[in-house]
């Protein structure tokens, strides 16, 4: 576009004490600046549609940074959100003495990676946050995690490191004691959503319990996120 | 591995009378509970938890359908980790009467598609 101004100035460059030529000129001028301005608008507008619209999951608009939560991973280790910096991170807050819901959660995560190309799963991988570190100790989680899939990672930690990864992702989960129960005999309340976490380390996605199930859908989430430029 | 685990079925009364399941044992657990999902709105956000529940009605000549994230039998104390392919033995009580059914459930890691 800039080139065809230019090439117009040259082309009416002698002429140009001509009023008249000065005017289209200056109209020229003005309906291309014009066209320029609503062709960016137009873009912009588009790539705003596209973030609204091309994402199955729920899209943060726009993505903040991904809080780096340290944790204790499921072999004992220290683990930072940030060592996965360059792969998608899906994650949900749970507890494996849950029946039902992590489990379920779980096993819906295997299907759509088990559903990605192999050169996709190399930079995706699937983080278990346990709110219940209590009874979920490393290995416990150790036993559990991986079951759903062998390079899925348990991570527990500290109740305050715990309670700080939650609240950065406004996660909520609640201990609901049965009374007539012993000190290990309750369940744990939780919000059971998924979050995805960009190469970038931006958190970009939320899943809810019941979208998970489409793994197709959660696949063209994870491909669109990977084709991304970093 | 968890000590706990759920099971999922579609049981349909087919009589004209309504039935009620009150409980499930196993020979493979200490004990087995029906319980219900529950889903609660705290501060926007759903959160979702379960109760034990005392029975689950199934109304005369309709479904009561046990599925993963809903309501489901809830396997406790688990004395052997079973493995996918196996089969579980589960005996489930409904009223009125003392009415059993015996039944044989297969161990599955994801949900069938």
């Amino acid at each position: 576009m800039s080139e065809t101004i230019s090439d117009n100035k040259q082309d009416v460059g002698p002429v140009v004490s001509s009023a008249g030529i000065n005017r289209r000129l200056f109209i020229l001028a003005a309906s291309l600046a014009l066209a320029l301005l609503v062709g960016f608008l137009f873009s912009r507008y588009s790539a705003y549609r596209n973030v609204q619209e091309s994402f199955y999951g729920q899209a943060l608009v726009p993505a903040p940074e991904a809080f780096d939560f340290r944790l204790v991973d499921q072999d004992g280790n220290p683990f930072l959100l940030s060592q996965l910096r360059g792969k998608v991170v899906l994650f949900s807050f749970g507890f494996t003495h849950c029946p039902n819901v992590c489990p379920t959660t779980l096993s819906d995560l295997a299907k759509v990676y088990h559903a990605l190309p192999e050169q996709d799963r190399q930079r995706v991988r699937v983080l278990f946050v346990s709110v219940d570190p209590r009874r979920d100790r490393p290995d416990v989680l150790k036993k559990y995690v991986p079951y759903f899939d062998k390079s899925f990672i348990g991570l527990t930690g500290s109740e305050p490191q715990i309670a700080e990864a939650a609240k950065a992702y406004g996660a909520f989960y609640e201990i609901a004691r049965d009374p007539t129960g012993g000190p290990d005999n309750y369940s744990v309340n939780h919000s059971a959503f998924t979050y995805l976490i960009t190469p970038s380390g931006k958190w970009k996605l939320i899943y809810n319990f019941d979208q998970l199930g489409d793994a197709t859908k959660m696949v063209q989430d994870i491909k669109q996120v990977l084709g991304e430029p970093i | 591995m968890s000590d706990a685990t759920a099971a999922y079925m579609r049981i349909t009364n087919l009589s004209s009378s309504p039935l009620r399941l009150i409980g499930a044992d196993s020979p493979v657990a200490k004990t087995v509970e029906p319980m219900i999902t529950t889903r609660k709105v705290h501060d926007g956000q759903e959160i979702m938890g379960m109760q034990s529940a005392e029975e689950l009605l199934i109304p005369a000549g309709s479904s009561l359908e046990l599925k993963p994230g809903g309501d489901h039998l809830m396997i406790m104390g688990l004395r052997v980790h079973p493995q996918e392919g196996d089969l579980i033995k589960l005996t489930i009580r409904f009223a009125p009467g003392e009415q059993r059914f015996d039944l044989e459930v297969p161990v599955r890691k994801e949900e069938p598609k």
